[in-house]
């Protein structure tokens, strides 16, 4: 089960710029450290790899389906950190961008249990199988 | 030191504390009258404010390059190649002074700026200056009266988008081969890197005549989008992160214009049990490529930020290479002997301070550095790090994320299967070293990477006449080779009959 959510400051960022530019949709590529490009709605063409992890004051977070394997199972936190960010995203003339906390659950994920594994934590951890969610 | 810098440097130009944006060979201040303020990351304070641009400024200077647009194209290879030389003379005779500039933009060491950056883009400028006086269109003979020509002519007017990582050398990989193939240009700079290329255009903005290269700065979003979506456009160069380079193609679509992207990377750089076969000449350059990833604070989209080390030399390996990374000098980004500086931005260096944070949450082990450090004196508000080096497996986020940063992911592997499994297991394909003593290996191993770059018994060199670009998530196009030169022009072909007679259909 992967979860999306976002801080109180990530969601008054989202509601000053919807009162900016109207309905938004959220982004996120893997490059430049986590990217988060936060855009009008419709201003990047939807594809059939990408996929709407979850909904943050109506605004969709999309991951490319290549991606997706790598946050399943844990969940996606929006936050708002200081700078602008890269890119085209909406926010970057407020001096701030939108990134993403990821709070993983050991149970879900296997490389995490890889982790705990190495640590010295029983090997039980290590066999729960991968969740699919879409 | 910072004040220091700026008083000689205003001895031999004039350092403006507001800079408008450059159109038609003039300083042109922004239609709406904003500016942003530009940090400096070596202290984290102000150092002069730049033009907020907007879309009208967009158009004013696309006003200007299509004026100039006829003029240029028609220029000849030997005018062209000789601006674009003169223009490296000037930077080579003023090479100190935009060192320091780009330190003080982008906080990198002034080593690098003196030694790699400049000389690089001088070099390239000179380099494309050779390329286009060389370079010839084609004849075919299609049969005896028939005869194909093909011609190389200049795109017209061309956008490019330029990151902040090297504000100035990937402001030329793209400037340098457009303007040879005889295009003009309307550039943004990185919001997080505006001045120098400013600076670079007060010294080099009366070699080309007016228009043919005009620069406006401001926000992605202001700026670089009604830029990279103008139908005034005949091509889009982006430097940057992935979905930015989605959406820039996707404009490019709706324009039917090419793009060169270059996008992300997470290069694996991998070290074979014979590089320690000896303790000489060759196990201490390998040792250095290792500590590349320090390089430019590791804001490089070829960071060789996974390190794949074989398990039989792994200890003995990594006790000397932590011992090469601590002996790296952070300091002061102007000191002539510091090795590491600045990370370009707060953002940066808060990014890469939480991939340690969550490198340590998922059991990797820190080695070395691991944290923020603090230079005393006026850098203490500065965005320092300390080279980190973290032990862990390639499933775990700082193996697969682009942290851009002075960080590398160390892990172990068995046989060379493994390995190449291991290098190839990323979303992109960038950059990627090799090291080893057996040539055989090399070749095998270099042919199998799926990345443009194979870097082989060395890392991080970026010679001009050697194709740099990515394959998957990387990008596409090639820069720094004559090849880019295609990637400004269009093909002309004339299909010439010599024959008087008719061809009988009708």
């Amino acid at each position: 089960m992967t979860t999306v959510s976002a801080t109180a400051a990530a969601r008054a960022l989202i509601g000053q710029l919807k009162v900016e530019h109207g309905p938004l949709s959220l982004h996120v590529s893997g490059s430049y450290g986590v990217t988060v490009t936060c855009l009008k709605a419709r201003e990047l063409s939807i594809g059939a790899r990408d996929v709407a992890m979850g909904m943050i004051d109506e605004v969709p977070l999309y991951l490319m389906t290549s991606e997706v394997d790598y946050w399943q199972g844990s969940a996606i936190i929006l936050d708002v950190v200081s700078g602008p960010g890269p890119g085209f995203s909406l926010e970057g003339p407020h001096g701030v961008h939108f990134t993403l906390r990821k709070r993983a659950d050991p149970r879900k994920r296997v490389w995490d249990a890889e982790a705990v594994l190495a640590a010295g934590a029983p090997p039980s951890i290590s066999q729960s199988p991968k969740e699919p969610n879409r | 030191m910072i004040q220091q810098a700026l008083n000689e440097l205003s001895q031999q130009i004039r350092i403006r504390p507001r800079y408008d944006n450059f159109i038609g060979g003039q300083w042109v201040a922004p239609v709406k009258g904003q500016y942003f303020t530009n940090l400096t990351p070596v202290t984290g304070k102000p150092l002069c404010d730049v033009a907020r641009s907007s879309a009208e400024d967009i158009e004013l200077a696309l006003d200007a390059a299509h004026k100039a647009k006829d003029a240029w194209g028609r220029t000849s290879p030997a005018e062209r190649a000789r601006l674009l030389n003169k223009i490296a003379d000037k930077m080579e005779s003023n090479l100190k002074l935009i060192a320091m500039v780009e330190t003080l933009d982008n906080g990198k060491p002034i080593r690098e700026t003196m030694a790699a950056d400049i000389p690089l883009a001088i070099d390239h400028f000179r380099y494309f200056a050779g390329c286009v006086r060389a370079q010839e269109g084609s004849i075919a003979e299609i049969d005896h009266d028939t005869v194909a020509y093909h011609f190389h002519e200049p795109l017209g007017v061309v956008g490019q988008i330029i990151p902040w990582n090297f504000p100035i050398l990937m402001a030329v990989w793209k400037l340098a081969p457009a303007l040879a193939a005889g295009n003009c240009i309307v550039l943004k700079p990185a919001e997080q890197t505006p001045m120098s290329i400013m600076v670079l255009m007060d010294l080099i903005g009366d070699i080309l005549p007016p228009g043919v290269l005009n620069v406006v700065n401001g926000f992605g979003i202001e700026a670089g989008k009604p830029l990279a979506q103008n139908k005034r456009i005949a091509k889009i160069a982006f430097t940057g992160e992935t979905t930015t380079g989605r959406l820039i193609m996707q404009y490019a679509s709706e324009n039917i214009i090419p793009c060169t992207l270059e996008l992300g990377g997470k290069s694996p750089n991998i070290f074979f049990a014979d590089v320690a076969a000896q303790d000489d000449e060759f196990f201490d350059k390998a040792l250095e490529g290792f500590s590349m990833f320090a390089l430019n604070q590791g804001e490089v989209c070829t960071c060789p930020s996974r390190a794949l080390v074989h398990e039989s030399i792994y200890d003995k390996f990594m006790e000397r290479a932590v011992a090469r990374v601590q002996k790296i000098k952070q300091g002061h980004p102007l000191d002539a002997s510091t090795m590491i500086g600045a990370q370009a931005s707060n953002d940066q260096l808060e990014k890469i301070l939480s991939y340690i944070k969550i490198g340590r949450d998922e059991g990797a082990k820190v080695l070395t550095g691991g944290e923020r450090a603090t230079i005393d004196g006026e850098t203490a508000e500065g965005y320092y790090v300390k080279p980190t080096i973290l032990e862990g497996n390639n499933k775990m986020r700082v193996f697969q994320e682009e942290i851009f940063g002075p960080v590398v992911s160390v892990t172990k592997f068995k046989t060379d299967e493994e390995a190449l499994a291991i290098a190839n297991d990323t979303l992109y394909g960038l950059g990627s070293g090799v090291w080893t003593r057996d040539g055989t290996r090399a070749y095998r191993f270099g042919r199998a990477i799926q990345a443009g770059r194979v870097w082989t018994n060395c890392y991080h060199l970026y010679p001009a006449h050697a194709a740099f670009g990515g394959y998957k998530q990387s990008g596409i196009g090639r820069e720094t080779h004559k090849m880019m030169l295609d990637h400004y022009q269009q093909t002309k072909n004339m299909l010439v009959s010599y024959s008087p007679k008719a061809l009988g259909f009708f």
